[in-house]
């Protein structure tokens, strides 16, 4: 079975809060992206995927099989948890050799993967040291090398780049990228955009529980066309730029921001184009012209804020009714699908077994 | 979507099968509970009382035979080598039980819990129960070696340093040192590690765990001494210990409790705490 990692109408409640909504997806070997912010329902999801969740309705499945006290499918995983939680009296080359034998390997070749594990992620030098003198990157890449020493199929890292510094964040994507050229399926959580957008543009979007999108981030953009884009330009003279543009075709509002003035525009060529002309033919003084929308922050915040519209769930939204992006906005619904899919995408149970 | 299969590469070795875990789910807690302190000072101050032990039965063998070139009745040495064994397990017990499972007891499953460790364990294929039986064998393993260990040490000088007459009955004393070595491990690594799941505070726990296993028992002391009331000593673990260890080594007016009370009560107060362990361990691997 290739590495895979299939949810089907996977839901979860804890009580009467909803965590997660029923997310279908099916991930293949890769990098991808588990945006989301705090109390989204990523770590709810990881847990389930890693086997130590049952979720409440749905399933999922890890290369085919269920993780849920599965010895089968936890063999196939391996799980960075986002709890600092090493033991500050043992070397990093104990904690990943005993990480190692855990998985079915004998002490010999525990210990063989565990230094070469320790070495890809740069710790060569201090795998024989305690823990506890360890910088928080030099902890974050020990939990790393203890996570893919026994070289599973489906690699879960919650948040792993957290507190890391650039040397250690470059070490850790590395890694990560050569596994997943091997054939894994990595899924990386974070609520740190560039830290995506540094690895891959593969992204899942997951807000109040609920998979909000899903495929390239070039992909989803081009979904989001009813989605105006912000054109921001920094000058000295808000008021004068803001009447000479007044009358841009596309520009659909105009607001005073700091330090200039904010387009929102469904045409972003032309409005740059225009502005441009504009600026030079009556000499008004600007710093930059620059869009908030070249980032996948905006993206992010522009979907968790429609999912936050449509929806109620989610561990930091208490109880609620909930709606799916598509329920939400209708546009979504017949969406194409060709190689990436967006939004949510409704599995009948057992399809693709 | 397409899933793009890249053709995953994987291990060609042999793996080992899941229900090996708990062996090296125990290996890995002894060397865990060898990281504290407190087990490492146990472990040097468990040889103290055989220390002292064989040089107090050097000089009674040396007094013993001196009465006898004078031609005056000796003591009975069988019997005193019973109650030096079981003076010293006493001994042992209070000070060794209460370091080692201070040191690797009462704070195991607290610390896991607190870091939310179990992510990293219920993530490979180990199971509630064996990571349960790992944390408590290391502590039962740490505790029956410091008591039997010199314990046996000890019997073997005594037995050595006996007339012929009496060395087999000396040598008699080690399947109830074994035992008792064995009952009190047990029993007080399923308690200290019950106590260690109530809370993640490790500080907690360990405070719970001094509280049971000191306070009950200075308390009866001081009640059967004021009061001549020794009912409190069924409260105080140490006691009871000391009841079964007395019963074992048939010394008789040790305690006033006698081993049929004690028995019962540490068995059944040992499956709760573990069973209540269970229940926290299971609860915080996995929410149903």
């Amino acid at each position: 079975m290739s590495a895979s990692i299939r949810a089907i109408r996977c839901s979860k409640w804890y009580g009467k809060v909803t965590a997660l909504q029923d997310v279908s997806l099916h991930l293949g070997p890769g990098i991808w992206g588990l945006l989301g912010p705090n109390g989204s329902g990523k770590t709810t999801f990881m847990r389930i995927c890693a086997g130590q969740l049952r979720p409440s309705l749905g399933e999922v499945q890890i290369c085919g099989e269920r993780p849920f006290n599965n010895s089968k499918a936890l063999a196939q995983i391996g799980l960075c948890p986002e709890a600092d939680a090493l033991y500050d009296q043992m070397s990093a080359l104990e904690f990943v050799t005993a990480m190692a034998r855990l998985s079915g390997f004998s002490a010999n070749d525990a210990e063989k993967r565990a230094k070469a594990s320790l070495e890809e992620f740069g710790l060569e030098d201090a795998m024989k040291r305690r823990m506890g003198g360890y910088s928080r990157g030099m902890r974050q890449r020990a939990k790393l090398a203890q996570a893919v020493v026994h070289d599973p199929k489906v690699i879960l890292l919650d948040e792993p780049l957290t507190g890391t510094d650039p040397r250690s964040r470059a070490t850790i994507l590395g890694a990560l990228q050569r596994k997943a050229a091997d054939g894994a399926v990595v899924m990386f959580s974070t609520h740190v955009l560039p830290e995506i957008e540094a690895i891959t543009d593969q992204v899942l979007l997951i807000a109040r529980g609920q998979l909000v999108a899903q495929g390239k981030v070039h992909e989803i953009r081009s979904l989001l066309e009813e989605h105006p884009h912000h054109v921001r330009v920094f000058t000295a003279e808000p008021r004068r730029l803001a009447a000479l543009c007044v009358d841009i075709e596309g520009v659909v509002a105009m607001s005073f921001a700091p330090g200039g003035v904010e387009f929102m525009t469904y045409d972003p060529a032309a409005t740059y184009q225009t502005i441009a002309r504009k600026v030079v033919e009556h000499e008004v003084e600007i710093d930059s012209i620059t869009s908030p929308d070249a980032s996948l922050e905006a993206l992010f915040h522009y979907l968790v804020e429609r999912a936050a519209h449509g929806a109620g769930t989610g561990s930091d939204a208490g109880v609620g009714r909930a709606r799916s992006l598509q329920q939400a906005n209708p546009r979504t619904q017949n969406a194409p699908h060709p190689e990436g899919q967006y939004a949510q995408q409704n599995y009948a149970p057992g399809e693709g077994q | 979507m397409t899933v793009r299969d890249l053709g995953y590469r994987p291990y060609e070795g042999a793996r080992l099968p899941a229900s090996r875990n708990t062996s090296v789910m125990l290996r890995h807690a002894l060397r865990r509970a060898w990281a504290s302190w407190m087990v490492k000072v146990a472990a040097f101050i468990s040889w103290v009382p055989f220390v002292f032990g064989c040089g107090f039965w050097m000089l009674q063998f040396w007094f013993n035979n001196q009465m006898a070139q004078q031609g005056q009745a000796a003591g009975d040495m069988g019997e005193a080598g019973a109650q030096m064994v079981f003076a010293t397990l006493q001994w042992t017990v209070w000070l060794l039980g209460f370091l080692v499972t201070i040191g690797a007891g009462a704070s195991a499953v607290a610390e896991d819990l607190a870091h939310d460790a179990f992510a990293f364990y219920f993530s490979k294929p180990v199971t509630a129960p064996q990571y349960l039986l790992g944390r408590v064998g290391a502590v039962a393993i740490w505790l029956f070696a410091l008591l039997a260990i010199p314990g046996i040490a000890l019997i073997t000088v005594i037995a050595g340093a006996s007339p012929a007459d009496i060395r087999l009955e000396q040598l008699g004393l080690l399947l109830p040192l074994l035992i008792h070595s064995l009952f009190v491990s047990v029993v007080l690594s399923f308690l200290s590690v019950g106590i260690s799941a109530f809370s993640k505070s490790r500080a907690l726990t360990m405070t719970a765990w001094i509280t049971l296993f000191v306070i009950p028992g200075v308390l009866a002391r001081i009640v059967e001494e004021v009061g001549d009331w020794p009912w409190l000593k069924l409260a105080a673990v140490p006691s009871l210990i000391t009841s079964v260890g007395a019963a074992l080594f048939k010394i008789p007016g040790e305690s006033e409790i006698e081993w049929y009370f004690s028995v019962p009560i540490l068995v059944v107060s040992s499956l709760a705490a573990i069973y209540f362990a269970a229940q926290r361990v299971t609860k915080a691997k996995v929410i149903q």
